[in-house]
């Protein structure tokens, strides 16, 4: 046996140990521990979250009245974060159409808006996360409860006469890979030219942090995460904000906030995707239910209701300022393709010195 | 009815046109000649269009994967021997790196996205190992791959009764986006070596 083939060997040998160890104890830390959780302190002491996302210096959350606020500090033992306030923020409601034009995107409209629905895509990345008083546990391996509120939140926009692509594609194991196998889901939707995509997910925190009574009834609110490092931030950031205005309208506390994390959360993809946390583990199952088919109110609303009505005509400054995108994007691929295309950053240079360089005249 | 002008149009297929150039540079740097590395591009681009079939009632393959996978053969089999070996290695040092990652940092992706993480690795890795470009990419496309199949082997051995689908060549998946991500970090890194090693003497 070759050397190259031993290694082989040995790499298979490795990979089936590491599955197995991984595979008989969860002392990898792929599941988040139950009834842990960040909270996020205003200046005042307040509480203005409490996630079992890990909270990051520099990430920002935006409150159901609509203050943002920045995190300064964060103390990763004790699992508590302090913000200041950047602003108060009026929000906008941007329609859809305006936000794909900004980044150069094609709209294609439906002859007659008022009968034809367009495509939304469901899919969800933690494919096990589930609601402890109603499913028994807060993760079933496997499809866990979240699948069926995205059941639940499908089946509302269908009711409405929207077209539902629902992947239940599988992202185990529970790590944080999983948004690499996601991504994967997320390339298959979007070659289906849906209009927005959804990522369904639970937060980890106690259930007073997502309990609400709207309508004489017990639900979930729902809270959107905005991935920082990402290409599309600032069409993502109106959207999310479009959203919770129109919901703020709609169902007032429907939507508790927007957290802008770290992270891309494959929104790099897609302008219009965002993240949604539908309730806690803490939190019952059909409460979560009730709670995303509010939302699909809003969501039908905003991208064919009333909102997405109002757009129509007015296209003229959206595709200027894609234009602009487009030229700044295009000239720095031409740049890299220059610097790769010559042999080096010092070999790029040294040819655009000498195509600059006047030549004497005869 | 497509809302868009002429002009954005005819912008938006200048920038797939910049990028494929830009695609191939970054293969001919790994020594293909610009033929081969035409038709490599054109073939994961086909990739992205092939569907996924079911092979049995708890595994199903994206026919997309096999094309990045057989890229990656094709770039083994026509190396030398040294050159083998050190691509296993990095494969190696990649695919447990990132399969470590995946376990023992949090849940949500902050530092070190898990999209990108496998590009990183392999990028540092080759660039340590004799700074080979064949070797980043190789081990960007099979770093994904092996630890997306120790997790196939992690779920079948937990008894999970659902389909997993295996590997994917989407022009945006990670094991292409990473490939191309390990050799431009190796070429950055080796830009900079040299010029700080030069130390500003271009004559050497």
């Amino acid at each position: 046996m070759g050397k190259a083939q031993r290694m082989a060997l040995a790499a298979i040998c490795l990979f089936l140990a590491l599955s197995s160890a991984a595979a008989s104890d969860d002392a990898w830390g792929e599941f988040l521990p139950t009834g842990e959780y960040y909270t996020l302190l205003g200046p005042d002491d307040q509480v203005l979250l409490e996630t079992g996302r890990r909270i990051y210096l520099e990430d920002q959350y935006l409150t159901a009245d609509n203050r943002l606020y920045e995190v300064v500090e964060v103390d990763d033992e004790a699992q508590i974060a302090r913000a200041k306030l950047v602003a108060e923020i009026e929000l906008k409601l941007t329609p859809w159409q305006e936000l794909r034009r900004e980044l150069g995107l094609t709209v294609i409209e439906a002859a007659d808006p008022d009968t034809t629905r367009g495509t939304i895509a469901l899919y969800h990345t933690h494919n096990a996360e589930s609601y402890v008083p109603t499913d028994g546990t807060d993760s079933i391996y496997g499809k866990g409860g979240i699948h069926q509120v995205g059941a639940a939140f499908a089946e509302a926009l269908r009711d409405r006469g929207v077209t539902v692509l629902y992947s239940e594609q599988l992202h185990l194991p529970h790590d944080r890979g999983a948004y690499r196998r996601s991504r994967e889901t997320v390339v298959e939707l979007m070659s289906k030219e849906p209009d927005a995509i959804f990522d369904v997910h639970r937060d980890a925190a106690p259930q007073s942090a997502y309990a609400i009574q709207l309508e004489d009834q017990w639900m979930t609110s729902i809270q959107f995460v905005v991935g920082r490092q990402n290409q599309n931030l600032g069409v993502n950031r109106k959207y999310a904000e479009s959203l919770k205005k129109l919901a703020d309208d709609m169902y007032p506390g429907l939507v508790k906030g927007i957290y802008y994390g770290r992270g891309n959360y494959n929104q790099d993809l897609s302008p219009l995707s965002l993240l949604l946390e539908v309730g806690a583990h803490t939190n019952s199952r059909p409460a979560a239910e009730k709670g995303a088919t509010l939302f699909a109110e809003v969501v039908d609303h905003y991208f064919y209701g009333p909102t997405a009505e109002a757009a129509r005509g007015s296209r003229g400054r959206a595709a200027s300022r894609s234009i602009v995108g487009l030229i700044v994007f295009v000239s720095a691929g031409a740049a890299a393709y220059y610097v790769v295309n010559a042999g080096g950053f010092s070999a790029a240079l040294e040819r655009l010195k000498s195509s600059l360089r006047l030549r004497p005249r005869r | 009815m497509f809302t868009l002008p002429f002009s954005v149009t005819l912008l938006s297929l200048l920038t797939v046109l910049f990028f494929l150039g830009f695609g191939q540079r970054v293969l001919d740097r790994m020594r293909l000649t610009d033929s081969e590395a035409v038709i490599i591009l054109l073939v994961m681009i086909a990739g992205h269009f092939l569907p996924t079939i079911s092979l049995t009632s708890r595994a199903a393959l994206n026919l997309g994967g096999l094309i990045p996978l057989g890229v990656a053969s094709y770039l083994l089999v026509t190396t030398s021997n040294v050159e083998r070996r050190r691509a296993a290695g990095v494969t190696l040092i990649t695919a447990l790196l990132v399969f470590l990652t995946d376990k023992l940092l949090p849940l949500q992706p902050g530092l070190l996205d898990p999209v990108f993480s496998a590009g990183i690795f392999a990028g540092l890795a080759a660039t340590f190992w004799g700074r080979s470009r064949r070797s980043a990419f190789i081990a960007g496309l099979l770093g994904v791959f092996l630890v997306d199949l120790a997790g196939m082997v992690q779920l079948w051995l937990q008894g999970v009764q659902e389909e997993i689908t295996l590997g994917s060549g989407g022009l945006f998946s990670s094991m292409v986006v990473c490939s191309f991500l390990a050799v431009i970090i190796t070429e950055v890194i080796g830009e900079v070596r040299e010029a700080i090693h030069l130390g500003g003497n271009r004559d050497g």
